[in-house]
């Protein structure tokens, strides 16, 4: 099942926390952010934990689609 | 009383806050240039604060500082900000004459919230022996803080930045990782005991250690704030030498390696390793101890850059008020990069 977490308006590392409360046991995550360092912080975070990562959009509005390998 | 229900309350607070410094630089660029002989430092060296010379014995420094809360407390809000703007004297070398409130309050929200931030302030100003003698405010949703300050120096011992010796030896202050800290406490993942010894570090004035590293060799000063150890260290470096830095040397409240493991780190702090990618150079480190070098600290400790003969002396006398004080690298012949950093 495919979580969505909404971490928009949210700076570093607070998407991060969020993402950290739903990581494990999830197989797809669908994250919402809105700044590149947001981006670049939780991709990290992600594949660390053994996520494929994948991103869509830009200007503000990312959405950021998270896969467990 | 508590500032954590209020509408706007930001998780960045601090120093974490600054826009960051590769886009102030573009900016800057583009403003007139002002031409005064009596300018003695203005904003082209990305120093602490200006100074503007007065008579042949007394320049002023200007210098303003003000940010969101990172703490709950308005109190504590109030002696931190304050402390952060009133160390931009000190590590220009000078003493600080007056203070002004900077305040932006939510104009629906309880007073006696304000009242408390107004009062840890002045405590602050008073502290550094300086004046408070008034202000300005705004109503905006979102709290926040600080001082403009005015203090005094002799114009032939101003302590810019970036004016080391080859040789010297860099003593830092107070301990890194405060952003991280700081940010994590407040989403409930840093310890009571870590952040205790965030913020005592953050109330302590400047004021104590430059009063003791003026009467040594000292040939450049500033503090570390948003851009973070790094940053700041790179602000101290000139085309005629670089800085080394031996990263085992420098002390931070340790939880902060840890939490950086999480990737618990700031935006600020992966603002701040972006602008520095082709400034520093950091060899064989662990990712979490570079997230700590790069991480924006508030109303943090002052750089030092100090004759190496007089170097292991400073350092004694500092630690007996500052235990947490080291001496994290020394300043060499130019190399190609601005800062260089090894185990």
């Amino acid at each position: 099942m495919k979580i969505t977490v909404d971490a928009n308006g949210l700076s570093c590392p607070e998407p991060v926390l969020k993402l950290k409360k739903v990581i494990d046991g999830a197989s797809e995550i669908e994250l919402l952010v809105d700044s590149q360092t947001c981006v670049e912080n939780c991709t990290r975070f992600a594949e660390k934990n053994g996520f494929a990562v994948t991103v869509a959009g830009g200007r503000g509005q990312f959405v950021m689609t998270l896969k467990k390998k | 009383m508590d500032m954590r229900n209020l509408k706007k309350f930001t998780a960045c607070g601090g120093c974490v806050a600054k826009l960051p410094q590769g886009m102030l630089k573009d900016v800057l660029s583009q403003i007139p240039k002002f031409d005064d002989p009596n300018l003695l430092v203005g904003f082209d060296t990305s120093d602490d604060g200006a100074v503007y010379k007065l008579t042949d014995d007394i320049a002023i420094i200007n210098t303003l500082d003000f940010f969101p809360s990172m703490v709950n407390d308005p109190y504590l809000f109030g002696k931190i900000a304050a402390t952060n703007a009133l160390s931009d004297i000190y590590a220009m070398g000078g003493a600080v004459v007056s203070a002004l409130n900077i305040v932006c309050f939510p104009e629906d929200e309880d007073p006696a919230i304000l009242g408390e931030i107004l009062r840890g302030g002045a405590e602050k100003v008073l502290e550094a022996g300086g004046v408070l003698c008034g202000g300005h405010s705004i109503n905006d949703e979102e709290p926040k803080y600080g001082l403009s300050v005015t203090g005094v120096v002799h114009p032939d011992r101003i302590m810019r930045n970036n004016n080391c010796d080859i040789g010297d030896k860099i003593i830092l202050t107070k301990p890194l990782g405060v952003g991280i800290i700081t940010t994590a406490y407040k989403a409930g993942e840093a310890s009571q005991e870590s952040y205790e010894q965030a913020i005592k570090g953050m109330q302590r004035l400047n004021k104590y250690a430059f009063e003791i590293a003026k009467n040594y060799r000292i040939h450049s000063c500033t503090d570390v704030t948003g851009f973070g150890f790094l940053g700041h260290l790179n602000e101290m470096t000139a085309p005629g030498y670089s800085i080394s830095v031996e990263a085992s040397n420098v002390l931070y409240i340790k939880e902060a390696e840890k939490l950086a493991a999480e990737d618990i780190i700031t935006g600020g702090g992966i603002k701040n390793r972006k602008f520095l990618q082709d400034k520093v150079s950091l060899r064989g480190l662990s990712v979490p101890i570079e997230e700590i070098l790069f991480d924006p600290q508030t109303s943090g400790g002052l750089l030092i850059s100090v004759h190496p003969d007089d170097a292991n002396a400073l350092l004694e006398a500092l630690s007996g008020q500052d235990p947490k004080c080291c001496i994290v690298g020394e300043v060499i012949p130019r190399e190609d990069i601005n800062v260089i950093v090894t185990p």
